[in-house]
């Protein structure tokens, strides 16, 4: 056997999250984007926020407070930290996926614009993580400081895995009896298990 | 959550080997479903082809597309939870003994 064909759903995702890299984001231009995925995937920074993507792609569990304190005194702010962790972890899910169908990782894409970041700020606070969240901080609002963010990463999180929503085809978290493609919610579950584990996350 | 699905599904699960891949957590395919878990979280471009062709015996091509589509989300969500030091609440401390895994100091 060998490398296994992406699904059509899966295909089609990839090509969304390629053209939210490719477009200006709520912090950061689309070139600025674009660099900060460059940089989380070969080790190349010059900037606060391309060091960070690096260390958010390879190690993440060695992060700590006190490194992002130091990444805020370089001049990153905490939003455009938060911008940061979700490209590059959506970033990193997408190689992932590619890497292990047999597949190497897609080439980024160009700029598409050079509009400049909207800079929509909207009410959040620190409640139980290090960036502010609109309510308490928990998976589902991790990102949720910067909205666009936030959407794509349940975007991302529907089509590999669950809609953290009532989805009408019943992929959705709340279903305890789903089975995707034939894989059980237990199944996915002890793989999830085992990828946190295996990448340090104790959550 | 696996906790969670078992019971609901009233399936017998063994957590020890989430932590542990030489046991067996009674989840169907459990040890083919780790090491291609194993294989994809850790780059081994050596073990993954043959993990991926296990996968694809047990499980189907579209059952193992699902299972790395799987992992690649919790590649995603690991990284967002450990980039704003979201740990795991002290309710859940007690998981990190079933499954056989310490959990580190700064959690606690």
């Amino acid at each position: 056997m060998g490398s296994i064909a992406l699904s059509a759903d899966l295909d089609a995702l990839h090509d969304r999250e390629w053209d939210r890299l490719a477009r200006a984001g709520t912090w950061f231009s689309a070139a600025e984007r674009l660099a900060i995925a460059h940089a989380a995937r070969d080790a190349t920074v010059t900037t606060p926020a391309q060091a960070a993507a690096h260390r958010i792609y390879e190690q993440p569990a060695a992060i700590r407070r006190e490194w992002l304190a130091d990444l805020e005194a370089d001049g990153l702010t905490l939003s455009e930290y938060v911008e940061v962790v979700g490209v590059v972890a959506r970033l990193r899910a997408l190689d992932t996926l590619l890497f292990g169908a047999g597949h190497p990782p897609r080439r980024l894409p160009a700029a598409a614009t050079d509009a400049p970041p909207t800079r929509l700020a909207v009410d959040a606070t620190i409640d139980g993580a290090w960036v502010p969240t609109v309510g308490v901080a928990f998976p589902p609002t991790v990102l949720s400081s910067v909205p666009a963010e936030n959407e794509a990463m349940h975007d991302a999180h529907a089509a590999l895995y669950l809609s953290a929503t009532p989805d009408a085809d019943g992929f959705s978290m709340g279903n305890m009896g789903v089975v995707r493609d034939g894989i059980t919610r237990s199944q996915m579950e002890f793989v999830a298990a085992r990828t946190s584990l295996l990448n340090d996350c104790f959550y | 959550m696996l906790r969670a699905s078992a019971d609901a599904n009233g399936e017998a699960i063994d957590l020890r080997g989430v932590g542990d891949a030489s046991i067996d957590s009674h989840v169907p395919h459990g040890r083919v479903l780790s090491a291609i878990a194993e294989a994809a979280v850790l780059r081994d471009g050596d073990e993954l082809p043959a993990a991926r062709d296990r996968a694809v015996a047990a499980l189907g091509e579209d059952g193992t597309r699902r299972v790395i589509a799987v992992i690649a989300n919790f590649e995603m969500m690991n990284r967002l939870l450990d980039a704003v030091g979201i740990g795991p609440p002290a309710s859940r401390h007690a998981i990190g003994d079933a499954i056989g895994v310490a959990l580190p100091v700064r959690f606690r």
